[in-house]
């Protein structure tokens, strides 16, 4: 079978303050597959993401999802994509379950039940049902960063966003995120795109793994293909 | 020169924010609870700090002047000249003050908090508007609780002032014959001048307070200084709308 392109990019620039980050990056990212973008710090990885979801505008070049260039008067939900936000990003002052329904909740998608349904059906998959009317700053940050997953599924986005999803996690928090990634992988079809500096996580999820270095895309492959290219770069990260 | 460019920045992005809010206002009716929670939260901060200041300044105003009137013979004026200085200057301000330093200063320190941990960016990717989702209902509540708070200001602070010139022993002057000249001396339109003010006061603290904490760049260590500069730009706004109101206000004949 033939993986279709869901993200396209075409020399896509940004610079901050004169400081060039993105570097006339090209890439593609297929459809249903997890691609791990891995790098060090500062390396632009972030920036990438945001530019994706639309938070940050590129300078110069193209971004097509689905084929479509992405337009800017369009929203994230209208592309079914999703972000997960680097420690969650989740709202302290609501409950768990809020923080879920939030974007039902302010469109004024579904009734209350239904939405509040919905939200326990991803808690559950997620395995935090029990923590639903918990405070946020009640969570461990593992379980927090399954809330800030279970926020972005409520969309039921095609595309998913993670931004260092395990930067603040103990190995047994990281393993659980890695866990839940590939379950979503063979239930939900759905693409993902990992920001991560962690090697082995990248490798436990990863179809494709791409290396980014001063804005640009070094190497790019497998999880074999990055292991064999002995590339220095990888103890550098 | 970075001072002025920053204050011009600083002045571009208020309007900006208002005008913003002003044309969010149609959504009212989607943030009721947000409102009607900030206002409770408003309340809850500054009811009780605002009894103790009116309190005080009614009290202490009354005996300053009342002592200097009883040396010419004419402390029954104490009712009016306390009635005035109240409701249309030091009501208004010292609410807006605290308006500023209490309520002010924990939006800012929120919304600063929710910028630097990028609460603000999920609401954006999820296309929820941070002005109709946060600041239109702070900004609401500020407007409808600041001119409540001067009212309330008033009538604590003339009941400071009338329990110290009957109590006094040099001004003595009794509490029918205090609330007697007050209610002879202070007018509708000195009331209703000291809630103008307000108004004006609580869309600069809102929307400044908000500004600031949208506008947060960097780590935590920027919301503390997010929150020093918002009640700082309050501050120094209150000051500057209080004369400049008040110019206008005796200009069309208000005051």
């Amino acid at each position: 079978m033939i993986s279709q392109a869901t993200i396209t990019l075409n020399n896509l620039s940004k610079s901050f303050d004169g400081k060039i980050i993105i570097d006339s990056m090209s890439t593609s990212f297929m459809k249903n597959e997890v691609h791990v973008i891995l790098g060090k710090s500062g390396t632009g990885k972030s920036v990438l993401l945001k530019m994706l979801i639309g938070l940050i505008e590129p300078d110069s070049g193209t971004i097509m999802v689905n084929g479509e260039n992405l337009n800017p008067e369009k929203t994230a939900q209208d592309y079914k994509m999703s972000y997960v936000f680097q420690g969650g990003a989740l709202l302290n002052s609501f409950s768990v379950l809020d923080n879920v329904t939030i974007y039902l909740d302010e469109h004024n998608i579904h009734d209350k039940e239904t939405r509040v349904s919905k939200a326990l059906k991803i808690l559950t998959e997620l395995g935090i049902e029990d923590s639903a009317n918990k405070m946020i700053s009640e969570l461990s940050g593992g379980m927090q960063q399954r809330v800030a997953i279970a926020r972005s599924l409520i969309i039921e986005p095609d595309i998913l966003l993670y931004d260092e999803p395990t930067s603040a996690l103990d190995p047994i928090n990281t393993k659980t995120v890695s866990q839940i990634i590939n379950k979503l992988k063979s239930e939900r079809n759905m693409t993902q795109i990992v920001v991560t500096h962690d090697i082995p996580f990248s490798y436990s999820i990863a179809d494709k793994i791409s290396i980014l270095d001063k804005g640009k895309v070094l190497l790019s492959g497998d999880i074999d293909t990055i292991k064999n290219s002995n590339s220095p770069i990888l103890e550098t990260i | 020169m970075n001072n002025i460019l920053a204050i011009i920045t600083g002045i571009g992005e208020f309007l900006k924010l208002l005008w913003k809010t002003i044309k969010c206002i149609k959504y009212f009716g989607s943030t009721v609870d947000k409102f009607l929670a900030q206002l409770f939260d408003m309340g809850n901060r500054t009811l009780p700090v605002a009894a103790l200041i009116s309190l005080s300044i009614g009290a202490v105003l009354a005996l300053q002047t009342g002592i200097q009137l009883a040396g010419y013979g004419i402390e029954d004026r104490i009712g009016g000249i306390v009635g005035v200085s109240l409701c249309t200057e030091l009501a208004p301000v010292m609410a807006a003050i605290l308006m500023a330093g209490r309520v002010g200063s924990s939006i800012t320190a929120e919304i600063s908090s929710m910028t630097v941990y990028e609460e603000i960016s999920a609401l954006k990717t999820m296309n929820i508007d941070p002005v109709r989702f946060l600041v239109l209902p702070r900004f609401l509540a500020c407007l409808i609780a600041l001119p409540f708070l001067v009212i309330y200001m008033d009538l604590i602070g003339w009941l400071g002032g009338s329990f110290v010139s009957s109590m006094n022993q040099t001004i003595s002057v009794s509490l029918s014959s205090f609330y007697n000249d007050l209610s002879q001396v202070v007018t509708l339109s000195d009331i209703m001048s000291g809630i103008i003010k307000s108004i004006f006061f609580a869309i600069a603290i809102s929307i400044i307070s908000c500004s600031v904490g949208l506008l947060a760049k960097g780590g935590p260590r920027e919301i503390g200084n997010s929150v020093t500069k918002s009640v700082v730009a309050s501050f120094i706004s209150v000051l500057l709308l209080d004369y400049f109101i008040t110019r206008f206000l005796i200009l069309v004949g208000l005051l």
